[in-house]
């Protein structure tokens, strides 16, 4: 069965490379982070010059604050990236008769689901990871990569270059899991709904609702996925900017939570997906 | 002649689906013995495509049990699609992948198809020098053609084939024929729906016919074809004559004219028992009518499929759920 799943999700890795859609998102995604570090320095400097004032500087900015956002910018598009992908995805193979040719063929329908949960996943990943280190090399190009150090004393060390890489792991490494949450979102709405340009738009919708819900409502916060896309990276650039309002955010509950939220919201989401397709009957 | 259990290949027994309150079968038995090409036909509706998507795991029966080799396939599913090689509803591929790449990956699903296979499938359904294009760039008739190629890529003991010559041209049409006349003569059971009676009766040597979710007839082709009445072309000088005397004749049921395959007229007669074709001859020639031609007719499998389905009901039923029109 392992090896099954292994060549399944091979093979989407394979279909996602013939497509230009995977391709382009990621390109325009990498550009997008590699240049919004300057870009920016250069939209705060002209907005302060169109209201009049000298250019705006923030003594508190620096190459991890431009890392940060950077990759919050990037990461918009990238979401929209993967959920459109995961939303599409069953729909398309059953539109195309090829969830057809797959289930004529001896593999497990919930094995098919899995290797493409699994291909979105990691597709999602590396993305972030290319994402990650272009906006690295756009800050560093742009004011450097170094120790934080307080702006008032320049001597004092506030946090080590050592440390601020570590914090940057752990936020890719925190966003992984809502990025599959995500996937999983986007592949149960290409199981129920049999249309990919209807399943696709439902996703995108699925996906603002939530974001919606989540800034509207505080309790159902911490049990919705989509604010743990963006907290990892926001949490990391408020460090870099010594602002200290969000540290409880650091706490080993708050970590966790974004973890076990975004897995329960997987497996909800993939359970249901694999029972329905799994009870379908193949008709197309 | 119901073959020993062991023997049957494929066995379904009471199969009953029920769409939205549509039978799309209605307690169907149909039973595939080892070695056999086995045409299902019907009209639109009748419950083919259903048939073969019950038998290939791809739709749950309501009520029925379908068994291949002789195991269960609710239960063993995996296990017996290794050994089942099929073409359902047409072919489906990854357009922007090759074919050799598609039939590459569908190989290693089903267990794995060296490069040499992979070419001689393509070399079988005359698809070698194209094999490296992607699909999207074929046509109707070369997807189909692809598709047949997917099917026996694994080397299957069972292959199952919906409508195998829609879309295809002429040569094409030929090809098939030889490919499936090849697995006939390898010893594969082969399933085959289809509308082109003409084509089945070249390559089937048994035949089930359904209407309505229900088994019509099934059977040789022989079996089915010999009960049939027996039918005389005649070929005479004065074809009046001749119909005034004939319709004297007790064994003589129905006469009708027609066109010969020479465009002259002729009499078809349908008699009530065999063994009459002498006698009638020596009858029309003591009458003083010269009798040109006096040639036994067997009804096709188009005409025995007409009879038994009914012309009149044909395409009267809503498709089946997926069925295009």
């Amino acid at each position: 069965m392992i090896a099954r799943l292994w060549l399944l999700i091979r093979f989407e890795w394979r279909k996602l490379l013939s497509r230009k859609l995977p391709i382009v998102a990621a390109i325009c995604v990498l550009i997008l982070a590699l240049l919004a570090p300057k870009a920016g320095q250069v939209m705060d400097t002209a907005a302060a010059l169109a209201q009049g004032k000298t250019a705006h500087v923030d003594l508190f900015a620096n190459g991890w604050t431009a890392l940060c956002s950077a990759v919050g910018s990037a990461r918009f598009f990238l979401v929209l990236a993967v959920v459109v992908l995961a939303g599409s995805s069953v729909a398309e193979e059953t539109s195309q008769g090829t969830l057809r040719a797959i289930c004529l063929r001896p593999v497990r329908r919930w094995e098919f689901l899995l290797a493409k949960l699994l291909g979105l996943w990691s597709y999602a990943g590396a993305l972030l990871i290319a994402v990650v280190i272009a906006a690295a090399f756009g800050a560093e190009l742009d004011r450097g990569l170094y120790d934080v150090v307080d702006p008032s004393f320049p001597d004092r060390l506030v946090r080590a270059f050592g440390d601020m890489c570590g914090y940057v792991y752990l936020a890719v490494a925190l966003t992984l899991p809502p990025l599959l949450a995500l996937c999983a979102l986007g592949l149960l709405v290409s199981v129920l709904v049999e249309h990919p340009g209807h399943a696709t738009g439902i996703a995108v919708a699925a996906l603002f609702a939530l974001t919606a819900v989540s800034g509207m409502i505080d309790e159902l916060r911490p049990w919705i996925f989509t604010d743990d896309l963006s907290a990892p990276f926001a949490l990391v650039g408020d460090l870099a900017a010594q602002y200290t309002g969000t540290k409880s955010r650091l706490a080993i509950g708050a970590l966790a939570r974004g973890v076990w939220v975004p897995l329960l919201w997987t497996g909800a989401c993939f359970g249901i997906a694999a029972t329905v397709l799994e009870r379908r009957d193949v008709l197309a | 002649m119901i073959p020993p259990m062991s023997e049957l290949v494929l066995e379904a027994r009471g199969l009953v689906k029920v769409y939205r309150g549509h039978r799309a079968l209605d307690g169907l038995d149909l039973e595939v013995p080892q070695g056999a090409v086995l045409g299902l036909l019907g009209p639109n509706g009748a419950g083919k495509s259903t048939t073969l998507r019950v038998v290939l795991g791809l739709v749950r029966p309501s009520r029925g049990e379908v068994k291949i080799f002789g195991r269960p396939l609710a239960k063993e599913r995996l296990s017996l699609l290794r050994r089942v090689g099929s073409l359902v509803e047409g072919a489906a591929f990854y357009g922007q992948l090759s074919a050799l790449d598609n039939l590459r990956w569908l190989g290693e699903l089903a267990g794995g198809a060296s490069r040499e296979r992979i070419a001689s499938c393509l070399d079988e359904v005359g698809l070698s020098a194209r094999g490296g294009d992607p699909v999207k760039t074929y046509s109707t008739g070369m997807r189909q053609r692809l598709g047949l190629a997917a099917a026996i890529l694994h080397d299957p003991e069972l292959v199952v084939l919906d409508e195998p010559l829609s879309g295809l041209d002429p040569p094409a049409v030929l090809l098939v024929r030889g490919l499936i006349r090849r697995l006939a003569a390898e010893g594969k059971t082969v399933l085959i729906s289809s509308h082109a009676l003409h084509e089945v009766e070249q390559v089937c040597d048994r035949v089930t016919i359904i209407r309505s979710g229900r088994v019509l007839a099934s059977g040789t082709v022989s079996e089915l074809l010999e009960p049939q009445a027996v039918r005389l072309e005649l070929s005479v000088d004065d074809l009046d004559a001749a119909t005034t005397l004939l319709k004297a004749d007790p064994v003589v049921e129905s006469l009708e004219q027609i066109e010969g395959e020479d465009g002259s007229p002729r009499l078809m007669l349908q008699l009530t028992q065999k063994g009459e074709a002498a006698r009638l001859n020596r009858a029309l020639v003591e009458a003083g009518l010269a009798v040109n031609a006096l040639v036994p007719r067997r009804p096709s499998l188009e005409e025995l499929f007409h009879s038994l389905a009914g012309d009149a009901e044909a395409g009267e039923r809503p498709p089946e759920p997926g069925e295009s029109a």
